[in-house]
């Protein structure tokens, strides 16, 4: 049986070094520039020839864009507008990530937890720097809960400090747990209906069902990493 | 388990940031605006076909108000037009009857007092006519003529 774990290896296509780094373009790489380059043509081709009224295709842009403008504006409010194209680029990265990952022969840059820690690590970042910049030290109030007695405080704060600074942790092995969870499964899936012959067609049913169920979780995913991120930085703009 | 490879992170991480920043730039620069221009117009369409459907609901109103004050206005004119004419004709009514019986009560009285000047007139001759008679009667019994009067 086929490694179920092999899909996940990384191939060098083009080898680069930089000051002695190794930078070479992989497999991972192509999907990453994939993905930017199939979202640019969504969004920008979807507009292309923009309409008052949509088509199918500008509805889908269109629809894409509301959604995430939503999500922004219930978490956020009026004051997150001017990030939107930043959790916007969350969004499509990640959802794209996932979804060309879900094509057979494909690479899902999602499921190696250095990409997903990197993206977190951005979107924590990014939340964590402009809570500083608009509240200066003032920030370090949100280790502070409102209404806590002055004797819990020791106890409270460090658990403060220490979940806000778990926050890239959950947020990046979330996403790569999930994705990494259901491609092995696929896989092992996969494995069975070879391995079974004539009898193959029942892990088939159920690999047929954990596709969509992953198509489902795929964007699912992409939906959670975005909204956390707005959250977390609802509290860097509001404190709470 | 490829993921914890770790000569492959600063490769991954790299064009993990590249291709963000790249993504980034795009979206914010060239795809957004776009899709935020579109969604702007058709905002500010739909919102201009609301208000000039509603201003061309209150102009109905407005006609139809105006409608209402005319007919109003017609009816309360008719309404004092017949009030007006029906007075006019009774008054006339009226004072014509009025005239006719005053005409009637003058023919009357001319004729009664016709009447009464007749019967007067009668009952004098009749005194004449009573001594005529008797006169005569006397004349004709006595052979003497009848003493004067006053002689």
């Amino acid at each position: 049986m086929a490694d179920p774990l092999h899909q996940f290896e990384i191939h060098k296509l083009i080898p680069l070094k930089l000051d002695g780094i190794d930078i070479s373009f992989t497999n991972s790489s192509l999907f990453m520039v994939s993905a930017v380059l199939l979202t640019t043509v969504f969004l920008v081709g979807g507009m292309m020839r923009s309409q008052l009224i949509p088509g199918r295709w500008q509805s889908m842009t269109e629809i894409t864009y509301s959604f995430v403008a939503n999500l922004l504006d219930e978490t956020v409010g009026l004051k997150g507008r001017q990030y939107f194209p930043f959790i916007f680029t969350i969004f499509m990265f990640i959802l794209m990530g996932n979804l060309i990952g879900m094509l057979p022969y494909t690479f899902t840059f999602t499921s190696h937890i250095i990409v997903t820690f990197g993206l977190a690590v951005i979107a924590f970042g990014v939340a964590t720097l402009i809570g500083f910049m608009r509240h200066g030290f003032h920030y370090f109030t949100l280790f502070v809960p409102k209404g806590a007695p002055v004797y819990m405080l020791p106890l409270i704060v460090p658990i403060e400090i220490l979940s806000y600074l778990s926050r890239p942790i959950s947020l990046s092995v979330r996403l790569f747990a999930n994705m990494m969870a259901g491609h092995t499964m696929l896989k092992v899936f996969a494995g069975f209906t070879v391995a079974l012959g004539i009898f193959g067609v029942a892990p088939l049913a159920v690999n047929t069902l954990l596709t969509a169920f992953e198509i489902l979780v795929a964007v699912l995913q992409a939906y959670v990493f975005t909204i956390l991120t707005c959250i977390y930085l609802q509290d860097s703009i509001n404190l709470h | 388990m490829p993921q914890l490879d770790t000569s492959t992170f600063a490769s991954q991480l790299f064009w993990l940031v590249i291709c963000f920043l790249a993504l980034y730039f795009i979206l914010s620069y060239i795809a957004l605006p776009k899709i935020s221009k579109v969604l702007e117009t058709r905002e500010q369409t739909i919102e201009a076909k609301i208000n000039k459907a509603s201003l061309y609901r209150e102009q109905a109103e407005d006609l139809l108000n105006e409608y209402e004050a005319i007919l109003a206005k017609a009816r309360e004119d008719a309404h004092l037009h017949y009030k007006s004419s029906a007075s006019a004709i009774s008054a006339d009514v009226t004072l014509k009857q009025k005239d006719i019986i005053d005409k009637l009560s003058n023919r009357l009285h001319l004729a009664e007092q016709t009447l009464y000047r007749s019967r007067v007139e009668a009952g004098k001759e009749m005194g004449s006519i009573a001594e005529e008679i008797a006169n005569l009667i006397l004349d004709k019994l006595t052979g003497r003529s009848p003493r004067k009067k006053g002689a």
